[in-house]
Parts: structure tokens; C-alpha cells; sequence
């Protein structure tokens, strides 16, 4: 509370001259009341027959704030200061309450004779007046601070109610923001594999195409009795396939003493003829170089042309896979066979897991009305992760069924047949993922599904550690859950339990 | 018995393999290629070459192998005293920037190819190191000069001032 300031300079030494007046005169002493701390003088809504002018001390005025009787504190008065001003004046009820605070002594006149008092006490009179005015400037002031104060308030809630919904928009913004880096980091991952994966027989294509452009145009030079010679040698390459480094240096050695006098480049070549093209080649040569040159290209045509065919069906059945990976928009729910999702998702990530040795035990299971792009979004994840936490030459087991999952671990297995199914609850299917990586330690396991920004992978890839959120969400729109776990043997296991038929489905 | 200088190409996938030996063919006759699909087969493959006191001018590698990593094969060769000279081409479609740069520090590396490659390009490259290694080891240039950058060798005989029979 502000420090009031005296408003007439006289105020001070009124209340002076009253005191003064209170010691001379018996009178008006027998007027003057004592007040002790905690006494109520009057009640807020009462009817007040009585004005008061506090000598010393100090008092406050209350105001009932609702039924229960709680007070708010609507102002303290100081020595000089009347209390049922209002009230006396305007003939109203009170409207405040009165309590004494501080011990001391105030003036209590009556209204019915507040006229023949200060007839008999001109003196008095005088200073009461110049009180009351002083008094109640005051009060007008104080009404006008308070006013302004509230203004003030007013402009400082709003302001902080602005800044409160600006923030809570960019907290939305960002989150949103961090799904979707989440998700092109994904994407960003599977989009390099593929380009990977594509380069390889497009590198093999190209070349093989080139190659037989060149190479065609001398099978079109026919000499009867090499014609079929030419047509054997063409069925052999065709009918070829290629031999590992390893084969192929120990085929040369053994190729190199049949025929001793052809180039190395040559040598190669024979050595990934079969017995047959050989045994041609012998006979019709008679081993010089020369004539071995001619014909070489005659299997190579052949098998240049079966290069070029099973690149492109390659690159036909990556596209296929990629389509069918990322299907359509992720609202579009169908009946789905979830192996097929399994197997798509595994073709994607091809590249990825070209170093670790896959396991499945896919069991028949029936379709379920699910999205299949949203699902595989989780089989990606999961088996990203397991390859993030395997170093190279891993392990992956990969099963499904019906029912109740295996609480063993997917390699105690020989086969699927052997895993079996679980016949007792065929609205539920199970899919469960299990690495031989580090496994997840206690710590982590208990908030695996919650948000954590980590960059957790190499360098070139990123993640923000949303993903298994992600796919938790996905699992538990669709009425599953995803159970998070340890393999006894090391390792971990991830199984998503899902329903037929999510919650809210038509 | 006379010593060859090998080239040596480390690649996996053998499709890509056939590929790149059938644009390098044009060097073979000078240049015996030697090929491996990691990189330990890589090393027995060396070890045979060093038996037969061969040399390796040229090592063509992959950097996704199964096992050992590319880059780190080129590393260790390279701090090995023999091997140290023999020029180092990466051909890949998968090395990181990291890698690579350890490559480039450490390897000592000479080229990276991307692929897919053109064969102008592998050629082009092939020619050009084989042509930096005959110049580096000091070794005759008449017999390379047909198939490799006959300038350069020429103008390093001059500028040598020596001139020999093969």
C-alpha cells in the first residue's frame, strides 16, 4: 500500500487542534471511545447512526468477499481519518466492514446530534470540516489510482495471455516438425539404400548393352560351317551364369593348360564356359588364339544378353517392392496379408541387411483390416534399428502367426512348422522381430517408446530417436501394441501384437 | 621369370564385377588383371602375387564388402612399405563422406570413380594412374607406351635422359 499523502497540509495539525480541544473540554472528551485490536465497530450492510474520526491507532475496512465470511482488505486508516463518512453522509448502509487493528482511541458522534454538537462547538466544527474534505479527496484519489493499477493489470494479463498461446503454437509447430524430420530421415536412409541397390545393375546393364551393340553385328557374318558352332557357343552364354572370383581364378588355372597360348582376357573368358563350349571350342580351334578370338564373342553375346535380363528383372522387382513398401497415403486401410508387408519391407532393405543372415518363420496368418504403408513404416523401423545396433555379420529372426507369441526366442526353432501356432485366440496376429545385437539395457527398456532425441547413428544417417514413438502410435491406432523385450540368449525382440480389426473401423 | 605389374579389382557383386573387367580389358595385355571379392581374398590374393615376385600397380576397389571395409584395406596397404606406391582407385556407390576423406588422408587415395561409371571415365582414370605409377617407379615407358598416356611417358624418357631396351 502506498504511503498517503497528507492532502491538505492542515490535516496534521487539524487533528492537532481536536486533541487539544478533546483534553479542554469534558464534553466533547465524553464522546472520545477507546478501540482495541480486533474489535468489529460496525458490519458491512448495517445502518450507521454513528461517524467516527480514528485519534489513534489504526483500523480496517473489510469487504465480505462471498457468504463464507472471507474478507478482502479494501483499505487501513490512519489517525485522521473518519470511518461511516459515507454511510453518514449519503444515509445509505455501510459498505464495508470496520475491524480495529492497532489499539487506540477515535470520536464517536451521533448522527441525530451531530448538528447541536457543532453548534456548541464551533471550534470543533471547523476542524471536522476541513477533515472531511480532506478525507474524502483522498478516498476519491485512492479510487483513481486504483483504477489505474487495474488497467495496468489488464494490459499485462493480456500480453501474457498472447505470449502464452504464441508459444504453445510454435510448441506445435516444432513437434510437428519433428515428426516429419523423423520421418524424411527415415525415408532419407531408404532412399539411399535403393539408389545403392539400383546402381548395381544399372552399372551391370549399361555396360552389358554397350558391349552387345558392339559385339551383334559380327553374328551377322554367317560361314556355314562355323554357323553352328556360333549358335552353340550363343546358347551356351545365355544359359550362363557367373562364377565368383574365386572359381573363376581356379577355372583358369585349369582352363590355362587346355589352351595354353590364348591372352589372359581370353583365358577369362573361357574359364566361364561350360564343358560343352569347350569341348567346341577345342575341336574347331585347334587351339590357336587366333581363331578362339573369332568365336569368344559368340558367348559373350549369349551372355551378355542374360545380364541384361536379369538386371532389368531386378530393377523391375526393386521398383515393385518400392511401390508396393510405400503403397498409398497412410489413411488407406484394407484387408492385408501382413507377410507380404514383412517381405516388401525386407526387399527395400536389401542393401542394409546384404551382411546379416535373415531367419523366417512366417506362418499363415489371416488378412487383417490394417494399413499396410503405416505397418511397414513399423517393420522398417524396427529392423532399422536392429541392424543399427548389430556391427556387420548379424542376425535377424523374423516370425508370424495367430495367437499368443512364443516366450522363447524365434532360433530355438528349426523351422516354422515347428514354432506351430497358437489355434486359442485367431482374432489376434503376431509379428516378431528379434536381433542378435547388445540387446537394450533396464534404463532404456523402461522408456523405449517414449520421445528421445538422440543422434544414435553413424555419421552420413541421422535419426531424432522418434521412431519407435512413431510406430508405437501407428501399432496403437490399429488396436495393437508393441511389447519391447530382451532375448534370453542376448539380443533384442521386438513383438507387435494386432487385432483383425482396428477400434472405429466401419 | 619376368615380373608383372598387376592390377587388382575388389568387388563383391559380381555382375558389377564382369563390368568393370570388361572395360579394363584393354590393359590386360600389359597389365594382368587379378580379381577378389573381399577384402581377405584381396590379401591372399597379394600374397600369392608377392610369391611370384609380382607387382601390384593398381588396386580397383569396392568399399561395401562383406567383412573388412574397402577404405580400411586401402589404409592398411598403404602403410605397408611394398605396397605404399601402387596406385588406389575407390569405385563405389557407397562410401560416406567420412570415409572417404579417411581414404583420401590415410589411403593416400589416387581417384574415386562413382557408380554408375562411364567407360570413358574408368578408362580414362585407369590410364592415367597406370601412367603415374610406370613414371613413379622409374621403370621403362617403350613397351606401356601404346596403351597408356604415350606423351607423358615420352616426355618423362626426355626429360630422364635415359633410354633403354626392354
Amino acid at each position: 500500500m502506498k504511503e498517503k499523502s497528507p492532502i491538505f497540509a492542515d490535516s496534521d495539525s487539524a487533528l492537532q487542534t481536536i486533541q487539544n480541544l478533546i483534553l479542554e473540554s469534558d464534553d466533547i472528551q465524553a464522546h472520545e471511545i477507546e478501540i482495541k485490536e480486533g474489535e468489529i465497530l460496525f458490519r458491512q450492510g448495517s445502518s450507521i447512526k454513528d461517524l467516527y474520526l480514528l485519534l489513534d491507532g489504526e483500523v480496517s475496512l473489510l469487504r465480505e468477499k462471498n457468504k463464507q465470511g472471507i474478507h478482502m482488505v479494501a483499505d487501513t486508516l490512519k489517525p485522521g481519518s473518519f470511518f461511516g463518512l459515507i454511510a453518514f453522509v449519503t444515509g445509505n448502509a455501510s459498505m464495508t466492514t470496520v475491524r480495529v487493528d492497532k489499539d487506540g482511541h477515535a470520536l464517536k458522534i451521533r448522527q441525530d446530534e451531530f448538528e447541536s454538537f457543532m453548534e456548541q462547538h464551533p471550534d470543533l466544527h471547523n476542524q471536522l470540516r476541513q477533515l472531511i474534505l480532506g478525507n474524502l479527496v483522498e478516498r476519491y484519489r485512492h479510487t483513481i489510482d486504483l483504477h489505474m493499477e487495474m488497467e495496468q493489470l489488464n494490459g499485462q494479463l493480456k500480453k501474457e495471455r498472447n505470449d502464452l498461446k504464441k508459444a504453445y503454437e510454435e510448441l506445435e509447430n516444432t513437434q510437428n516438425l519433428l515428426v516429419h524430420q523423423e520421418k524424411m530421415a527415415t525415408l532419407g536412409q531408404l532412399v539411399a539404400g535403393f539408389a545403392h541397390e539400383i546402381n548395381n545393375p544399372t552399372s551391370a546393364l549399361m555396360r552389358s548393352t554397350d558391349s552387345v551393340i558392339e559385339q551383334l553385328p559380327k553374328l551377322f557374318e554367317e560361314q556355314y560351317d562355323e554357323a553352328r558352332t556360333k549358335k552353340l557357343l550363343f546358347r551356351c552364354g545365355l544359359e550362363s551364369r557367373l562364377l565368383s572370383s574365386v572359381e573363376i581364378r581356379e577355372r583358369m588355372k585349369e582352363v590355362g593348360k587346355r589352351f595354353p597360348n590364348v591372352s589372359r582376357t581370353t583365358l577369362r573368358k573361357l574359364a566361364q564356359m561350360p564343358e560343352e563350349a569347350l569341348a567346341k571350342m577345342e575341336d574347331k580351334t585347334g587351339r590357336s588364339p587366333l581363331n578362339i578370338d573369332d568365336l569368344v564373342p559368340y558367348f559373350e553375346a549369349g551372355r551378355m544378353l542374360t545380364n541384361i535380363n536379369l538386371s532389368s528383372k531386378r530393377i523391375g522387382d526393386l521398383v515393385k517392392s518400392l511401390k508396393s513398401y510405400s503403397r498409398q497415403d497412410n489413411d488407406s486401410y484394407d484387408w492385408i496379408d501382413l507377410r507380404e508387408g514383412l517381405e516388401d519391407t525386407l526387399h527395400v532393405l536389401n542393401n542394409r541387411l546384404k551382411y546379416h543372415e535373415v531367419h523366417l518363420y512366417l506362418n499363415e496368418i489371416p488378412k487383417i483390416y490394417a494399413g499396410g504403408g503405416e505397418l511397414n513404416q513399423v517393420w522398417t523401423n524396427i529392423i532399422m534399428n536392429a541392424c543399427d545396433a548389430m556391427e556387420k555379420n548379424g542376425t535377424l529372426w523374423i516370425g508370424c502367426g495367430t495367437g499368443q507369441a512364443p516366450a522363447e526366442s524365434l532360433a530355438g526353432f528349426g523351422s516354422k512348422e515347428e514354432l506351430g501356432q497358437d489355434e486359442s485366440s485367431p482374432e489376434w496376429v503376431w509379428v516378431r522381430i528379434e536381433d542378435s545385437g547388445p540387446g537394450i539395457d533396464g534404463q532404456t527398456l523402461q522408456k523405449i517408446f517414449e520421445p528421445n532425441f538422440t543422434t544414435k547413428r553413424q555419421a552420413t544417417q541421422f535419426g531424432l530417436g522418434l521412431g519407435l514413438t512413431l510406430s508405437n502410435n501407428i501399432v496403437k491406432k490399429h488396436g495393437g501394441r508393441i511389447i519391447a523385450d530382451n532375448r534370453k540368449e542376448g539380443g533384442a525382440s521386438f513383438t507387435v501384437y494386432l487385432p483383425k480389426m482396428p477400434p472405429d473401423a466401419e | 621369370m619376368e615380373t608383372n605389374i598387376y592390377i587388382l579389382v575388389i568387388e563383391d557383386e559380381s555382375e558389377v564385377m564382369d563390368s568393370i573387367l570388361r572395360d579394363i580389358e584393354i590393359f590386360e595385355k600389359k597389365f594382368p588383371i587379378e580379381t577378389a571379392a573381399s577384402a581377405e581374398e584381396a590379401r591372399e590374393v597379394i600374397q600369392d602375387l608377392q610369391k611370384n615376385n609380382n607387382e601390384v600397380g593398381l588396386l580397383l576397389c569396392d568399399h561395401l564388402l562383406p567383412g573388412e571395409d574397402g577404405v580400411d584395406l586401402l589404409i592398411d596397404l598403404n602403410n605397408q612399405e611394398r605396397y605404399e606406391g601402387a596406385k588406389k582407385v575407390l569405385i563405389t556407390g557407397q562410401a560416406g563422406l567420412d570415409d572417404t576423406v579417411k581414404a583420401v588422408n590415410e589411403a593416400n587415395l589416387d581417384h574415386y570413380i562413382s557408380k554408375p561409371w562411364k567407360e570413358e571415365e574408368l578408362q580414362r582414370v585407369v590410364r592415367e594412374v597406370l601412367t603415374d605409377y610406370i613414371i613413379e617407379q622409374k621403370k621403362n615407358g617403350l613397351p606401356f607406351m601404346d596403351i597408356l598416356d604415350g606423351e607423358r611417358l615420352a616426355g618423362n624418357i626426355r626429360d630422364s635422359g635415359s633410354m633403354s631396351d626392354t
